[in-house]
């Protein structure tokens, strides 16, 4: 009996050690620094991307302004110049799905794909939307509907300013005008949000569905998978059922849904391995974290991050020999482009079980009991 | 043969049972309440479009929203138990409306959950209600004695249930590598003072070890009556750390009351003279006696085969080749707790061999997320899934729909590697206790039970 008490003693003394241990500041050595990883990614790379995106959306308001002032073929080509550029930023934003972004469907207002025209050419004609609360209206706006107002409503540039020229020319300047300051006030309160929100936001970092690195996780994954492999490659494509060529992005811009595509991929690298948004250097990641996980619990799953970036890389490749206009690619040689798709999904699986797994990163939508 | 009636005649006051029995109906009742507090009978039992289904209940369909009278009367069935009112009616009911519950869906199979159903079976045949409960002041009759083999045959059960899932901890994973708590443990690095604890390596294998040595040596220091306190101690420590550790639920509650079956008699004698100076309680008219049943043969015959049954079932999985924690071959039922960290991912292809149609499916829309997660690392309910899409696709058009799988599932913290045959037509398999000879065998080998 005496031996089991002393026994309780030395377990009961053990836990106390490690609470002697914690008082002192060089246990954080012992651990990972989450914190260090939020205050990374928020501030090198999800905020300078708004900021950066913002800015771009205000050259392109500038260069609409000129242009609806002035409509010459001269003042269009910069006006699309810029559409394009904002948009290559997006590429950049929309996998942040996250607090207002998620609460105000900043990404469904600003990439739903494909746009809906007979939608927009009603909106148009009665000059009286709401872009703000109708969610049917959500596909009659952002990069999708500005791409059908710069080179949908005809079929070349002189015909796309003689409509703009035309009688009723000003109801379609009008309504770019709204589509463009729909997404300024949209992304005025996202950065807004991140300014009163940030401090909350990398002091969140606990393992719980609600802290700020699961559900930034989730949504990178989730974006991974459906934004960027499902949207862009695998529904056009007819991964899941037939072919829609008329689901590309820019589907009337045509030849960048490849360069669209390949900017996303790089954002989605970028933000695996830490990368500064404004100098590119790397920080802390879950490139990191997975390392120093495999690591500390002597896993053998040793290459796990390299294997992902191999996949991201790889699919670069994949990528990179495809034709600039999807839509070409998927009439000319859809094989290779279900091949593209492959690659992307082996990302997929890597992301969802093995990193899932060594992180134990609490996965957001299920909620039960385990045992 | 004379030794064994001599044990089945032996007598014992009763006290432990009616503790058992009050603390039972109250966890229970609790328990009913939380699923409904937590909108789980809404989210796991109505919402999804399909139910995973045992292999061979089939027929138990889920009631939609009269699942909540289900709750309802598993809620009031355990309250009963907690009395001891008309208590064999309301154990038989709660047994059965429970059973009924975990039927709908094998998603949410939880080992304690078959750990109620097991107990609330055996505790039909077991007086319970032999003191403190209602039908004593209904019937006028209270028992001062039950039968010691009553008792006993709850202590076996636990002591199954604790002994077994020590057993399947010995294992490479388990001792050798500190997998998977190593994850869990590092992954629970937000928690007060443990948490830091949590990131250092001894402490996994600290863990791994001491759970293994807890669950094989605290049913022998729960029947030692000179190490039974300390035993208690330690099952109060152990359960409540992995309460805290771990979204298990109940569990960790229901272990620490079922250890107090251990306890004598004289032992609760102190809990209930307090309950005895409650007036309401005192009554002349109750007549105290022995308790015999008329169905004493029967009952010893049936919980016999039940803890014979339970005693070899869990072996089961010893008839399958390949690795266990990977083919999950004989896996549920057998006490293997907290042994396995497995993330799937998992999608299905549908071509009508005789059409061009084809289809990949999109799992969310015929599956919860919860369902999806279970789904995604369990060869039966991918075969059943499979299946169902085969179904629903053949009423859709397709003629002669095929179903191939492409799933890859990473296990303790191994890279992922493929998980079924993605050249397979699943609607060629049928789910049988046959060894499933489409599951891609691991590529690697977990030593030991």
């Amino acid at each position: 009996m005496k031996k089991i008490y002393l026994f309780l003693i030395i377990v009961i003394g053990l836990s106390s050690c490690g609470g002697g241990d914690s008082n002192q500041p060089s246990i954080t050595n012992d651990g990972y620094d989450r914190g260090a990883l939020l205050v990374n990614l928020t501030d090198n790379i999800i905020i300078p991307s708004i900021n950066q995106f913002s800015n771009e959306l205000s050259d392109l308001n500038q260069s609409f302004q000129t242009f609806s002032s002035d409509l010459t073929q001269n003042n269009l080509m910069d006006l699309r110049k810029k559409w394009l550029d904002a948009y290559i930023s997006w590429q950049y934003v929309e996998m942040f799905n996250i607090g207002k972004a998620e609460e105000m469907y900043y990404f469904q207002k600003t990439n739903i794909y494909p746009t809906n025209t007979a939608r927009i050419e009603l909106n148009v004609e009665s000059a009286t939307f709401d872009l703000e609360n109708n969610s049917n209206n959500f596909s009659a706006q952002g990069f999708p509907a500005i791409d059908y107002m710069l080179y949908g409503i005809e079929s070349d540039s002189n015909m796309v300013i003689t409509k703009y020229q035309s009688v009723d020319g000003y109801k379609y300047t009008n309504y770019l005008s709204s589509l463009i300051n729909q997404m300024i006030s949209n992304t005025d309160q996202i950065i807004n949000y991140w300014q009163t929100e940030r401090d909350d936001f990398v002091s969140s970092t606990a393992n719980t569905a609600t802290s700020s690195l699961n559900k930034l996780t989730n949504d990178f994954i989730y974006y991974y998978e459906k934004g960027f492999r499902a949207n862009k490659i695998g529904i056009p494509g007819g991964v899941f059922s037939s072919v829609y060529t008329d689901k590309v992005e820019a589907y009337y811009r045509k030849n960048i849904s490849k360069k669209l595509a390949i900017e996303a991929l790089k954002a989605v690298k970028a933000f695996y391995n830490g990368e500064s948004f404004v100098d590119g250097t790397s920080g802390e990641s879950l490139k990191t974290y997975i390392d120093f996980i495999v690591s500390k619990n002597n896993l053998s799953n040793i290459y796990l991050s390299q294997q992902i970036n191999d996949k991201f890389n790889n699919s670069e490749q994949m990528l990179l020999q495809l034709n600039d206009n999807f839509v070409e690619q998927i009439n000319g040689n859809l094989l290779q482009f279900l091949y593209t798709y492959d690659a992307i999904q082996e990302g997929v699986v890597k992301l969802k079980t093995d990193m899932l797994s060594v992180l134990s990163i609490a996965v957001d939508y299920v909620d039960a009991d385990g045992d | 043969m004379n030794n064994i009636k001599n044990y089945l005649n032996q007598k014992i006051r009763p006290e432990p049972l009616a503790f058992l029995r009050i603390g039972f109906g109250l966890l229970m009742l609790f328990s009913m309440i939380r699923f409904y507090y937590n909108g789980w009978i809404e989210s796991i039992y109505i919402e999804p479009f399909m139910h995973f289904k045992y292999y061979g209940f089939e027929w138990v369909k889920s009631l939609g929203h009269y699942n909540y009278l289900l709750f309802i009367i598993c809620g009031v069935s355990s309250l009963f138990v907690a009395l001891g009112y008309k208590y064999r009616f309301s154990i038989f009911v709660f047994f059965i409306s429970f059973t009924y519950i975990e039927l709908i869906d094998k998603t949410t199979y939880l080992n304690h959950y078959y750990f109620i159903s097991v107990v609330s079976f055996l505790f039909i045949f077991l007086p319970l209600n032999a003191k403190y409960s209602l039908d004593n002041y209904l019937n006028k009759k209270a028992f001062l004695s039950v039968p010691k083999w009553n008792i006993d045959a709850i202590k076996l059960f636990v002591f199954i249930v604790y002994f077994y899932a020590g057993l399947a901890k010995i294992n490479s994973d388990w001792l050798l590598q500190a997998a998977p708590l190593s994850l869990w443990l590092t992954s629970n690095y937000d928690l007060p003072i443990l948490g830091d604890l949590f990131q250092k390596s001894w402490v996994h294998y600290f863990f791994s070890w001491g759970g293994m040595l807890y669950d094989l040596l605290i049913p022998f220091f729960l029947i030692i009556n000179r190490t039974r306190i300390f035993a208690f101690l330690l099952v109060i420590l152990f359960h409540v750390m992995t309460a805290i550790l771990f979204p298990i639920g109940m569990f960790p509650y229901i272990m620490i009351l079922f250890a107090t079956i251990f306890f004598s008699s004289n032992q609760f004698q102190k809990i209930f003279k307090a309950f005895e100076s409650i007036k309401f309680l005192k009554t002349k008219d109750i007549w105290y006696q022995d308790y015999n049943s008329k169905f004493q043969k029967i009952n010893v015959l049936i919980i016999s085969i039940l803890l014979f049954v339970q005693i070899l079932f869990p072996f089961r999985s010893l008839m399958y080749s390949g690795e266990l924690f990977w083919n999950e071959e004989g896996y549920r039922f057998s006490w293997r707790v907290m042994l396995i960290e497995k993330m799937g991912y998992t999608t299905f292809r549908v071509i009508d061999s005789q059409s061009d149609k084809r289809i990949l499916v999109e799992n969310s829309n015929f599956l919860t997320d919860f369902q999806i997660k279970q789904m995604s690392f369990q060869p039966d309910m991918i075969l059943e899934y499979a299946h169902f899409l085969g179904d629903y696709y053949k009423k859709r058009g397709f003629i002669e729909p095929k179903v191939f799988v492409d799933s890859y599932v990473t296990l303790n913290g191994r890279e992922s590697q493929r998980f079924i045959d993605n050249n397979v037509n699943l609607l060629e398999e049928k789910e049988s206790f046959k060894k499933k000879n489409w599951i891609i065998p691991l590529k690697d080998e977990i030593k030991g039970i």
